[in-house]
């Protein structure tokens, strides 16, 4: 995914392992330091949530959780409340307690292999938000088995944005794009020229062009795909993401693309709705007129479209199929 | 809906959100059940908490704020800023605290045995005094003070009032900066050290921004000599402070350089400066603190003649001189024959990888823990046990001097002499 070159101000960042890119108005006042506060959030977030980082509360918790209550900062404890609701929700298709399948299937930084049934049956025991407490007078939080471990892969990133964008409206932002290393991206209100936000999705192996380009106005859009990382076993591939119901990685190619108003709320669902298809993402989000997620095929052709109901919320979104 | 709306950004600034977390609540009560079970001995046996306070939430604020929130026994009572956004941000990450917009008012209560200050440079003094003269354990963030008859003053209040006084030079408890001073000062990796290079370089204006023109000097207090001592202070200050340490001694004089050369936006200190000190024996520091380039953004850089010792909060690496004796205290040497280098893999308790082929050696140490959360640990331990802090009113003073006289030269052009005096309390 890639923004749509804007004549605007950009700024770029390093943090959890990809680039973050942040576009203001040319004519912005205070534009660098609005910068530099926005990426203090996302420093933040990764302190709190990042995996790579020993002393970052998720690290502490997937340490030491096991043997007792581990005190963390109160903001970490809304993430996880919230990606656990979106858990709820999703029914399990996004879960962050994913950590043992992930590591299990060598997905965490490394090159992916197929384990035994009986490892994916002994990880399954170790997943899901049932083996997360949380003591939210006490601000701790433990891990009810050895072996369970936190993954916010799908999470952290859209928390980052969130935070970020939050910080540039309270400072009177009106008109912003942030993107994620291109998985995830937020807007606040619209481009400089006054229009919705263009955001185009590249599909990997199609180079020309977007595979489409969306609007996109005070809210937020996560990809979600199968085709890049991936590996084969026996002449099956197996990408990247994992359905934490089953602990078997998700075979279905093509895209899913979500939109709603958080960057961590759109993160997540776009990740469930690969694992549920959109038989599964249509029923949960029947009746939640906020979000909305589109399918498309592994070459880039939209399929179908679900969600956004009669209340379309934040965000809305016009697609079409571009050369 | 009545439920909470999972696809806005409310979960962030929501007062109720985790209330009305069914996740929340539903573990609440299994939890509360196996704790009681599990760890009743361990309850009793924790002391009282400590019931501190912080001052100023800005950035720094808020980091240091996250990190105590964490230290266990410590409860956050109380938060102040003078600035609104700022205190309401603090509330998020210290729901129970009770907010303050006038230390004074902070200070008077008299359940709160410490407080943190993260203020501009020009309070840090008066506030740490007053704190000290109300009761409290103060850790006060770096530099100092804005001047040095201020830090002197705050190191005599400390002696006298017996409290605990620390700064935040947070290198003094990293693990790497601890693991490298070993390897220099005990290991002498480096042989004889003849000089010392160091830097912080950065590419960026080093302003905030400001939602109204009137808020300009309050929020960018660092660009402005009535507040601010520029680079040297909020960067240098770090920097300066872990060469007195690793040489073990204080400059004898100073030279420098500095100027408004490229951010000509109203700002009254540099916006670059370069200095020269001269330590005894006739080792040399150079360090330059720039915002145009951040090309190996910041480092202090130990040369002797037998190894180079490179440091920063995130690793240390070690080249050894192609003359130098291979090191035979290390417990794991091997030869990288691929290039005819050697390359020397180290381990004595922490982490240390060579860069294969490069005769380089990379020292991580455990990082398990934010340096911002290890000073803090430290600090409510010394305020229970009395124990002097490793950023101590002494070290603090001192670099505060290194510091200050180093502008001093840079203001007046001259090369500046140190006597014991400048240094003593
Ligand atoms: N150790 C480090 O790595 C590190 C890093 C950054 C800053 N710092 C230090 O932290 C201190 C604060 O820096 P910052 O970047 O957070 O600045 P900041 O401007 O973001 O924060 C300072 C805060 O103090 C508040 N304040 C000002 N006057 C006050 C008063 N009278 N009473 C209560 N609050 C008041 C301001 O409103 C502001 O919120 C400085 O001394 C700086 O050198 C240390």
């Amino acid at each position: 995914m890639t923004e749509e070159p804007a004549s605007g101000l950009r700024f770029r960042w390093k943090a959890m392992g990809c680039i973050w890119e942040l576009t203001l108005c040319p004519d912005q006042p205070d534009a660098p330091a609005l910068a530099e506060a926005a990426f203090e959030q996302v420093s933040l977030a990764e302190r709190l949530l990042s995996v790579f980082l020993p002393s970052s509360d998720i690290s502490r918790i997937n340490r030491e959780g096991q043997s007792g209550p581990v005190r963390v900062s109160p903001l970490t404890l809304r993430a996880l409340a919230h990606a656990f609701q979106l858990s709820e929700m999703t029914g399990g298709a996004f879960d962050i307690a994913c950590g043992a399948l992930v590591r299990l299937w060598g997905f965490e930084g490394g090159e992916g292999r197929k384990p035994v049934e009986d490892e994916i049956t002994q990880a399954l025991k170790c997943t899901g938000r049932h083996n997360v407490l949380m003591d939210e007078a006490a601000v701790t939080v433990r891990l009810v088995r050895s072996g369970v471990r936190l993954n916010p892969g799908g999470y952290g990133k859209g928390f980052g944005l969130d935070l970020a964008m939050e910080a540039l409206r309270a400072a009177g932002v009106h008109s912003a794009l942030m993107h994620a290393g291109t998985s995830s991206v937020a807007a606040l209100g619209v481009d400089c020229t006054g229009r919705p936000w263009q955001v185009g999705i590249r599909i990997p192996g199609q180079n020309e062009g977007h595979a489409a380009v969306l609007e996109l106005q005070d809210g937020s859009l996560s990809v979600s795909g199968i085709s890049e990382q991936s590996f084969s076993d026996e002449g099956r591939r197996f990408g990247h993401v994992l359905d934490p119901r089953t602990g078997w990685p998700v075979e279905r190619e093509g895209w899913a693309v979500a939109l709603c108003e958080s960057a961590a709320a759109s993160d997540a669902l776009a990740t469930a709705a690969l694992v549920l298809g959109p038989e599964g993402t249509e029923r949960i989000l029947k009746g939640r007129g906020e979000a909305r997620v589109i399918f498309y095929d592994e070459r880039g052709r939209p399929i179908r479209e679900v969600g956004g109901g009669p209340e379309p919320g934040g965000s809305r979104t016009e697609s079409h199929v571009s050369e | 809906m009545s439920r909470n709306n999972l696809f806005s950004r409310e979960y962030l600034t929501r007062r109720d959100f985790l209330k009305g977390s069914a996740a929340a609540a539903a573990s609440v009560a299994v939890f509360g059940a196996q704790r009681a079970q599990a760890e009743e001995p361990a309850q009793k046996s924790l002391e009282e908490p400590i019931r501190a306070g912080i001052i100023g939430t800005g950035a720094q604020g808020t980091f240091l704020l996250s990190n105590a929130v964490k230290v266990p026994g410590v409860e956050i009572v109380a938060c102040c800023d003078i600035y609104e956004p700022h205190l309401e941000k603090s509330l998020i990450l210290a729901p129970d605290a009770e907010p303050y917009q006038d230390y004074r008012r902070l200070l008077d209560r008299k359940d709160i045995q410490a407080v943190i200050i993260a203020t501009p440079l020009h309070l840090h003094a008066q506030m740490s005094i007053d704190a000290m003269d109300a009761g409290k354990h103060v850790f006060c963030e770096k530099m100092m003070a804005y001047s040095i008859e201020q830090a002197k003053a705050m190191a005599r209040k400390q002696r006298e009032t017996g409290k605990v006084l620390q700064l935040g030079h947070q290198r003094r408890v990293n693990s790497t900066y601890r693991h490298a001073y070993r390897m220099l000062n005990v290991d002498k990796v480096c042989g004889r050290v003849t000089q010392v290079r160091a830097q912080w370089h950065r590419n960026g204006s080093w302003r905030r921004a400001v939602p109204d023109k009137s808020l300009e000097k309050q929020l960018n207090w660092r660009l402005y000599r009535e507040y601010s001592q520029g680079l040297m202070a909020e960067l240098g200050s770090h920097q300066i402070d872990a060469v007195n340490w690793f040489l073990n001694a204080l400059p004898v004089s100073v030279m420098a350089s500095g100027g408004i050369d490229y951010w000509k936006d109203g700002r009254t200190v540099y916006d670059n400066i370069s200095v020269i000190y001269e330590y005894p024996g006739g080792i040399r520091c150079t360090y330059t603190c720039i915002t145009t380039n951040e090309h190996e953004a910041y480092y202090e850089m130990y040369m002797g003649d037998e190894g180079t010792l490179v440091v920063t909060p995130e690793k240390g690496l070690l080249f050894r001189e192609p003359k130098a004796e291979q090191l035979v205290w290390a417990p794991m040497a091997h030869k990288d024959e691929s290039k005819g280098k050697e390359a020397i893999v180290l381990d004595a308790g922490a982490t240390r990888r060579a860069r294969e082929g490069t005769g380089q050696e990379e020292i991580r140490t455990d990082a398990s823990q934010d340096d911002y959360y290890v000073e803090l640990e430290e600090f409510f331990q010394s305020v229970r046990t009395g124990k002097k802090p490793a950023s101590d009113p002494e070290s603090a003073l001192q670099s505060c001097v290194t510091c200050l006289m180093a502008n001093n030269a840079a203001q007046t052009g001259r090369k500046i002499q140190f006597n014991e005096k400048m240094f003593q309390i």
